[in-house]
């Protein structure tokens, strides 16, 4: 349980990748533990897409012409965070591997939501196997235009993307964040 | 480098049009969706995953600054020759990863946010 905790609390956002190519085996070790996302296999709906070599440098191309993934910086803007900024714009902080996870294109809002969430669960379980890993990740943030443009790029039909993560060994060792308090109320 | 990219000019592109980073991203959707986008900016912020309050503020800098007109039920770039040129410049530079960070630099040293 130490271990789990461990794994938790020690995971960062990594902006700053080293260029080193990431081992297909290691992320293999990784889809093994997110296979164990808790749910029913009538909920998985989910997919990953993994990207690396010259289809990384197309999608990362695509992902730069928008600047919505430096938002979080771009808020608290000292020169810490500009430094970030310009390392992680121009190529995704030169992360060697970005992954994909889509869910179909679902006209029912409510299904689409529970797809979503279930989704971002198994993305979480796979962001914690990535650090066990011995690796590092940083969650980019895609305008719905991007993505469109994304799944163009490659050739995927009727799915949108739920999230992007780019992954590679940390070049750099972010500060522990501030964290602030669950919103909890008993009822 | 991209050959033939004017920097100079392309500062001054960018200190007439570019206030912020949502009209980066507003500049660089404009181009590559020539038709607009029907709606209002509500629409616009959906498709840029930005808020529409700071989506419509910055339509309407686009707008005074002569890049943007109104057509209709929608925004689209302006049909001006010269600023369409430079818009082009601009997305050419975008699209070039030592170019985009010397732009991101440029901006961010202006103090843009």
């Amino acid at each position: 349980m130490q271990a789990l905790e461990e794994t938790i609390i020690s995971r960062r956002a990594v902006r700053k990748f080293k260029k080193d190519p990431v081992p297909p085996e290691l992320l293999e070790q990784v889809f093994e533990l997110a296979r164990w996302m808790p749910v029913i296999d009538a909920f998985h709906s989910w997919q990953y897409y993994v990207v690396s070599g010259k289809k990384r440098d197309e999608a990362m191309d695509i992902i730069s012409r928008n600047t919505i993934h430096l938002r979080d910086l771009l808020e608290n803007m000292d020169e810490a965070n500009k430094e970030k900024a310009l390392h992680f714009y121009p190529d995704l902080g030169g992360a060697p591997v970005i992954v994909f996870q889509t869910i179909p294109k679902i006209e029912s809002e409510w299904q689409r939501k529970y797809a979503q969430a279930l989704a971002g669960m198994s993305m979480y379980l796979f962001m914690l196997g990535v650090h066990r890993a011995g690796l590092a990740s940083c969650g980019v943030t895609l305008a719905p235009w991007i993505e469109e443009k994304l799944m163009e790029q490659f050739g995927i039909e009727d799915s949108e993307v739920v999230f992007a993560l780019a992954i590679g060994y940390a070049d750099e060792e972010p500060k522990t964040p501030k964290k602030s308090p669950e919103r909890v109320t008993y009822l | 480098m991209v050959a033939g990219i004017n920097m100079k000019a392309l500062e001054d592109f960018c200190d007439k049009h570019i206030k912020s980073f949502v009209c980066w991203d507003l500049v660089i959707f404009f181009f590559d969706n020539k038709e607009g986008l029907e709606g209002d900016a509500d629409a616009l912020a959906a498709a840029i995953g930005r808020n529409p309050e700071e989506v419509t503020r910055h339509i309407e800098d686009l707008v005074e600054s002569g890049l943007l007109v109104r057509s209709g039920d929608r925004y689209v770039l302006t049909e001006d020759v010269e600023q369409r040129h430079s818009v082009e410049e601009f997305v050419r530079a975008v699209d070039d990863r030592s170019q985009r960070l010397a732009l991101l630099t440029l901006l961010l040293k202006k103090g843009i946010r």
